[in-house]
């Protein structure tokens, strides 16, 4: 990743992680952190926290009663989706202006109904909480390469728009034909440079490649399906209107039954007719 | 139901249930039409001594079932669109066994999805 790390430093505008979102993310991942930590580091960003109150309280997640301290938040949803919460809130609004050749809302609509498959595939596969949360994160990062190409590489993105265009077919077949790297690769060195945990980064890294012999199998496979089912109840847009196929290697890791799969794509539906409060960025 | 009543019980803003000939047949005023003061001279000048008026609650009711039929129609162009976009969205992958597979689940599913609204999107 030399030459990608080196790409992403060489951009000098791109925005740095809020020191507030930086601490939260580095507290979630040590075992010593407590509720106490996570509500006094969100206490210094206030038009954070209350954002994060919002999203809490919007029938994204439906609660029954009104949530209404940070921690609160934190012990009924827990550390990671906290971490998910401000993550999502500070990309939302660091990248929610309008792109030339691309559709901004569309994306993120994409990429959120991405993340939400990716949690519910998670949990199909039994792991851990906190693991459904980073591919909450994940999902919803699988894309942010394209995001650092519309802000920063503006004609690399115009000649693979035009490619898609051309041929109706999908970014990252376009993407192979005229750049020397793919969207996937940059998106994980942003998140690299971000230092969001290696987990995050690699399932970014890996999410078209799920059978790389370096990807964690099981978990990119996940990655990899959740963006297929987006796209196959026409969630948002990712930048083209085309949908890859699912790799067989990756379904066979994955072992689900098609029932499973029908599950997942209720779930995203439904979950995202609740959404909108994730894109108030203010 | 719609009732009989003389002229000078109608008043502005009731509903002709039925269309009103004039002699040589042609219509002089249209049933559902919501009268106005011209209409009631009119019809004085013609000499009607009665209308069937429609009752307001049977108004509602073919307004509703107009709606119903409306928003019926408008769902199923939505529902077609939607299979359209579908068919689109999946044209290159038809013939993979996994990909027909996941392509009839979303197309049982095309009532639920809300399809983009097309522009910018694609640059």
């Amino acid at each position: 990743m030399a030459d990608i790390q080196q790409m992403v430093s060489a951009i000098e505008e791109l925005p740095t992680l809020p020191v507030v979102v930086a601490k939260i993310t580095e507290l979630v991942n040590s075992e010593t952190t407590s509720a106490a930590d996570i509500n006094y580091t969100l206490s210094k960003d206030l038009s954070l926290s209350s954002r994060i109150l919002k999203i809490v309280n919007s029938s994204f997640y439906g609660f029954p009663r009104r949530i209404n301290s940070i921690t609160q938040a934190v012990v009924i949803l827990g550390f990671h989706s906290i971490r998910n919460l401000a993550l999502s809130s500070f990309v939302f609004s660091a990248f929610a202006k309008g792109w030339q050749s691309f559709d901004n809302q569309g994306f993120w609509v994409h990429s959120l109904g991405t993340a939400v498959a990716a949690n519910h595939v998670a949990g199909l596969l039994r792991v851990p909480q906190r693991t459904r949360d980073d591919m909450f994160m994940a999902g919803l990062l699988h894309d942010i390469g394209k995001v650092v190409m519309c802000e920063y590489l503006q004609e690399d993105m115009e000649r693979v728009m035009q490619q898609v265009a051309a041929e109706d077919c999908l970014f990252l077949e376009a993407e192979a034909g005229c750049l020397a790297y793919n969207h996937a690769e940059l998106g994980a060195g942003l998140l690299d440079y971000w230092r969001l945990p290696n987990t995050i980064v690699e399932l970014v890294k890996y999410h078209h490649q799920p059978q790389s012999p370096e990807a964690d199998n099981k978990l990119s496979a996940a990655i990899h399906l959740a963006d297929i089912l987006a796209r196959s109840v026409c969630c948002g847009n990712g930048g083209d209107h085309k949908i890859p196929k699912i790799n067989p290697d990756a379904w066979r890791k994955l072992a689900l039954t098609w029932d499973e799969v029908g599950l997942v794509m209720d779930h995203t539906l439904a979950e995202m007719k609740n959404a909108s409060a994730f894109f108030e960025t203010s | 139901m719609a009732k009989l009543l003389q002229l000078n019980e109608i008043t502005e803003g009731m509903v002709s249930a039925h269309d009103i000939m004039t002699n040589d047949g042609h219509v002089l005023l249209a049933g559902g039409t919501r009268l106005t003061a011209k209409h009631l001279e009119l019809l004085q000048k013609r000499e009607v001594e009665s209308l069937l008026i429609k009752e307001p609650g049977e108004e509602l009711v073919e307004i509703n079932a107009e709606l119903a039929q409306v928003e019926q129609s408008s769902s199923s162009v939505v529902i077609r669109l939607a299979q359209e976009q579908l068919r689109l969205v999946f044209a290159k992958v038809r013939g993979d066994k996994l990909m027909d597979k996941l392509f009839s689940l979303a197309m049982n599913r095309v009532g639920q999805i809300s399809i983009a609204p097309e522009g910018k999107s694609d640059g």
